[in-house]
């Protein structure tokens, strides 16, 4: 249970650096997108789609360590 | 043949749940919020769907220039425009998912009727909503759409004309044309939400919305999709014009589709038949196989002599079916001598769960199918043996 929960912990980590990075190419896609440059805002929409599922993944990690959802006698 | 075919796909349906049991905590289980997904793909399009309202113009001229301006110029509205374009996919899947899954677990049955019936409607609105969708982008695919649509309809015997000449605004494409299909992609969208309320009544404690992981999933997956394979417009409408072979979206249009290979009454015939199926469905195939854990008790009944008026069935009834009259007359039993009120069941409410007959300390109250004299004696057999 424990190596599980480390795994889930790294997990967590890992997703969080890569939430960050994406919050980075969301920034980076509204300063120099624009009409004329649409790759950057295609960037930015790729990198905002990106960090809602990492964020939805980091729940599903929490939950699956037991730090939120039900308790433990309602599960 | 088919409650064979039906105990076998519900088999299938319930192994599928533990298979993914196994890898996400049960109250996570996606498949037990396919009706939820669906409410939250039609939210995120009707948000989606304002925005680009705001921008869409709705005439011959204009229609196509404004979606491009919208996708190309308007700041991040490529994006928005791509998120409504695969929401209206993701929509579908998710509705056709909770459509089987019902079916299949035979949850449309009995008091699963009204939400069955309502789900049924949406389905059909859904399909009008997606179809005109195609046509307001205006592009030589929204032309061959309009015009297999148009056939479609002419194809209905009697009202078929009448129904073509009342969705282009007459006999040819006109400046009428574009507002009606607006109207019939819009309309149709907020008379989704009605019949979502009709959808739920009947259900007691509905999964409207899914957990949190699943919507930014479903969330991020859309918006993800929309960026890297964004909604694009084809070459303008050119009504005067021949138009070439344009490819339809078989997932989405596929009765228009359809009518390219076979001909137009027949796609008819089949849409027809399969939602006149769909409607009827709930009312013929009620027998169902003991294992399938279905009975059928009978509307609870209540046994007036009985019955004190103390309103403890009323409280307790999840359903709100039953409610309390001034009694006619008094009570047989000395506790129901000097009764005030009377409970009274409302058939199409009463889902026949004998919650009531628990309730009622007085024994007022009976599910004729199930009497509890026979309860009794069910259980000393079980005992006994």
């Amino acid at each position: 249970m424990g190596d599980k929960r480390d795994r889930y912990a790294w997990g967590v980590g890992i997703l969080s650096v890569l939430g960050l990075s994406c919050a980075l190419l969301i920034m980076l896609g509204e300063a120099f997108g624009g009409p004329d440059h649409l790759w950057y805002w295609q960037l930015g929409s790729a990198a905002l789609g990106t960090i809602f599922v990492i964020y939805g993944l980091i729940l599903l990690l929490l939950r699956k360590m037991g730090m939120i959802g039900p308790r433990r006698a309602e599960r | 043949m088919y409650r064979r075919t039906l105990t076998a796909l519900q088999r299938f349906t319930l192994r599928l749940d533990v298979a993914i049991n196994r890898v996400y905590p049960s109250d996570l289980n996606p498949l037990y919020y396919t009706g939820g997904l669906t409410n939250l793909f039609l939210f995120i399009l009707v948000l989606s769907g304002i925005f680009i309202f705001l921008y869409y113009v709705p005439s011959l001229a204009d229609a196509h220039p404004s979606v491009t301006y919208l996708t190309d110029r308007v700041p991040y509205g490529g994006l928005i425009r791509g998120i409504h374009r695969y929401a209206a996919d993701a929509f579908i899947v998710a509705a056709l998912l909770h459509l089987f899954r019902n079916w299949f677990t035979d949850r449309y049955l009995f008091s699963r009727d009204s939400p069955w019936i309502s789900g049924m409607f949406m389905l059909l609105l859904g399909g009008l909503i997606g179809a005109t969708g195609y046509i307001l982008v205006w592009d030589e695919r929204a032309l061959a759409t309009l015009s297999t649509f148009t056939e479609l309809l002419r194809a209905i015997p009697a009202i078929g004309g009448a129904m073509a000449s009342l969705l282009v605004g007459g006999g040819g494409l006109s400046e009428g044309t574009l507002p009606r299909v607006l109207l019939l992609h819009v309309g149709p969208a907020s008379a989704l939400y009605l019949l979502l309320w009709w959808h739920y009544i009947r259900i007691r404690h509905p999964k409207v919305w899914p957990p949190a992981t699943w919507v930014l999933v479903s969330l991020g997956v859309v918006t993800l999709l929309a960026a890297l394979v964004p909604a694009v417009s084809g070459t303008p409408a050119a009504p005067g014009a021949t138009p070439g072979a344009i490819p339809l979206d078989v997932f989405f249009l596929l009765p228009f589709w359809l009518a390219g290979v076979v001909p137009p009454v027949l796609v008819v015939l089949l849409v027809a038949g399969l939602f006149t199926a769909g409607f009827v469905i709930p009312y013929v195939m009620r027998e169902a196989p003991r294992e399938m854990g279905v009975r059928h008790a009978g509307i609870a009944q209540i046994i007036d002599g009985n019955c004190t008026g103390c309103e403890l069935c009323y409280y307790d009834c999840p359903y709100d079916a039953i409610v309390m009259v001034p009694t006619p007359h008094p009570g047989l039993t000395r506790a129901a001598a000097n009764r005030k009120l009377l409970a009274a069941v409302i058939d199409s409410r009463c889902v026949e769960c004998g919650i009531c007959i628990g309730a009622c300390p007085f024994e007022a109250l009976e599910l004729p199918g199930l009497l509890e004299s026979d309860v009794r004696q069910r259980v000393a057999e079980a005992v006994r043996a």
